[in-house]
């Protein structure tokens, strides 16, 4: 037996494995959580920011 | 690259992520889990891919490295089924005596070595499977001639056995 033989099979087994679509909600919901972390990480680190600026006038007396 | 393109992209090669889930895992909710880790990988990586390459080679490197790093993790990594009761539970098996014998191949070879047949049956050439799979070529090489002489040996009888059938 030759592994090249087991290369139309390996295309068939692809090929019943794609019969089926994904539906766009389960990738969706997939991908999703993990955008919004990121989004979090920016809001925090703008709130970050924001505070640190006022500290920093608050203690130069301004 | 927006969501919709991606969303594009990985239905287009549906194919090859649920395949590399069903090889490497017997039970649905593995596949099920590895297939979810996969789709988020390619979301997390999808800036770095250039073009360099063929769409198909990237969802390669990215599926095969993310289990072959989760099979490292031990999660959820070990088949208790023996092989004889996984491939009963493989429905497509029966579609194609080369398709049951190719999923008797696999089961029996160790992770890595299952990723570097299925490259080799995808048409990579030793040095690009290095490349993939982030392998020196010299460890491909002697693992490929290692694998083949294996199945040599071990599947012979059942090849001759299963085209008779």
């Amino acid at each position: 037996m030759q592994l090249n033989d087991l290369s139309s099979a390996w295309q068939q087994l692809k090929l019943l494995n794609a019969i089926e679509p994904i539906a766009p909600q389960e990738l969706l919901s997939i991908i999703e959580p993990s955008t919004s972390p990121n989004k979090t990480r920016l809001q925090r680190t703008c709130l970050f920011a924001a505070m640190f600026v006022v500290i920093t006038i608050f203690c130069q007396g301004g | 690259m927006e969501k919709h393109h991606f969303l594009q992209i990985v239905n287009n090669n549906r194919g090859i992520i649920r395949s590399l889930c069903k090889i490497y895992y017997a039970d649905s909710e593995d596949q099920k889990d590895t297939f979810q880790d996969i789709i988020l990988q390619l979301w997390k990586s999808v800036g770095t891919f250039r073009g360099a390459s063929e769409i198909s080679t990237w969802i390669y490197r990215v599926s095969l490295n993310t289990i072959l790093n989760k099979k490292r993790k031990g999660q959820r990594s070990i088949s208790v089924e023996p092989l004889d009761m996984q491939l009963k539970d493989v429905q497509v098996a029966k579609a194609d005596d080369n398709v049951e014998l190719l999923h008797l191949i696999i089961q029996s070879l160790k992770d890595i070595d299952k990723a570097i047949v299925v490259l080799y049956l995808e048409g990579y050439r030793n040095k690009e499977i290095a490349e993939m799979l982030e392998l020196s070529l010299t460890n491909v090489t002697t693992r490929f001639n290692r694998i083949k002489s294996q199945l040599k040996t071990k599947f012979n009888g059942k090849a001759h056995a299963t085209k008779r059938s």
